[in-house]
């Protein structure tokens, strides 16, 4: 059984520096989707990551638990990423060809390679449909975007976004219904049907 | 339930935001409209792949390198005799609910409880004390006659 993160934070608290790593390790992934979505550079998401951990880190030990930690640590992830949007110039290009120096495929094209592709003209395909994918992400307004990648990073709930982006629940399913239109409209050709 | 409400709640639907009854209803109308189950195909496909195409790791050592970063945090002060605060955070919530209810429940028996059955006791005792006292008025007044009729 994984440890929660209350019990995490408590250890912290008490001086326990291992449990901050492994609250790291149990969100990074998340985070640096959420920020690389949000900003669309590589190097300036992994920047951003560690600037938000590093605002965790100062942060926790006044973290009073009232809210559950993640929805703490995605407002921050939001917030950080808002801010860096008002100052930096976004380079949508640039996510495109984002993926790990680590990872040796696009996970989309590795998902659907598993199913369906066989010769390289699909995997090509495949690639290609990623970087739609990510460019219609990239072109929702502001304030569908967040809330949308949000959603498809962790599966929150309407009331855990609604906490999140401090927003009435009402305005998160009208926003996702609003960006899931945007996104089905500029991915038609894609879906099949 | 008609195809536009759906099509404006199917998002909403998709993200298991609908009571029970809604979600029967709609499922309902999902089997019978090929319009409406088209969409729904097209929405989860939609999450799928966005999902697939969000999802990435950070590049390697992330840790390692936000630790040299890290500044000298303050930690609260350790003390001893935690051990309950630390097993009542680390119990989930349904554990926490069940000892709260247990709380309550020894509460209700050891104090409330008891004054409730007090007062029906009080009448039980009340309706005791009414018949003997009859009973003791009647046997007193037996010897009363006769000592009168004696007297007599
Ligand atoms: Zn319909």
């Amino acid at each position: 059984m994984s440890i929660s993160d209350e019990v995490l934070i408590l250890k912290f608290k008490r001086g326990d520096k291992s449990s901050f790593r492994r609250l790291v390790e149990k969100y990074q992934s998340k985070v640096y989707s959420i920020v690389l979505a949000m900003i669309g550079d590589k190097n300036d998401a992994d920047d951003l990551s560690q600037e938000i951990f590093i605002k965790v880190y100062k942060g926790l030990t006044q973290f009073n638990g009232r809210a559950k930690f993640f929805t703490w640590l995605y407002r921050i992830t939001i917030n950080t990423c808002i801010n860096a949007q008002n100052t930096r110039k976004r380079k949508p290009e640039t996510i495109l060809m984002s993926y790990p120096v680590g990872e040796k495929e696009n996970p989309l094209s590795t998902q659907l390679s598993q199913d369906t592709v066989r010769s390289p003209m699909e995997i090509l395909e495949n690639k290609e449909l990623g970087m739609k994918i990510k460019l219609a992400i990239d072109s929702l307004s502001d304030g569908l975007r967040e809330v949308f990648i949000l959603r498809e990073v962790e599966d929150l709930s309407y009331k855990e976004l609604s906490k999140i982006l401090q927003c009435p629940e009402g305005t998160i399913k009208s926003r996702l219904f609003r960006a899931r239109e945007e996104m089905k409209k500029k991915l038609t050709p894609y879906l099949g049907e | 339930m008609n195809c536009d409400w759906l099509k404006e709640n199917l998002s909403a639907y998709v993200d298991g935001e609908m009571n029970f009854i809604t979600r029967w209803r709609i499922k309902r109308h999902l089997k019978e409209c090929l319009e409406c189950s088209k969409e729904l195909r097209q929405l989860e496909k939609i999450h799928k792949l966005s999902k697939l195409a969000i999802l990435v790791s950070p590049e390697s050592h992330f840790y390692d390198r936000l630790k040299a970063k890290l500044p000298k945090v303050e930690t609260i002060e350790h003390k001893k005799n935690r051990v309950f605060e630390n097993i009542w955070i680390a119990l989930p919530q349904g554990g926490k609910a069940a000892i709260l209810v247990g709380i309550a429940l020894i509460l209700f028996l050891s104090v409330i409880y008891p004054r409730l059955s007090s007062t029906s006791l009080n009448i039980d005792r009340f309706e005791k004390e009414y018949l003997l006292s009859q009973e003791t008025l009647t046997c007193v007044g037996e010897p009363a006659t006769s000592l009168i009729l004696t007297s007599e």
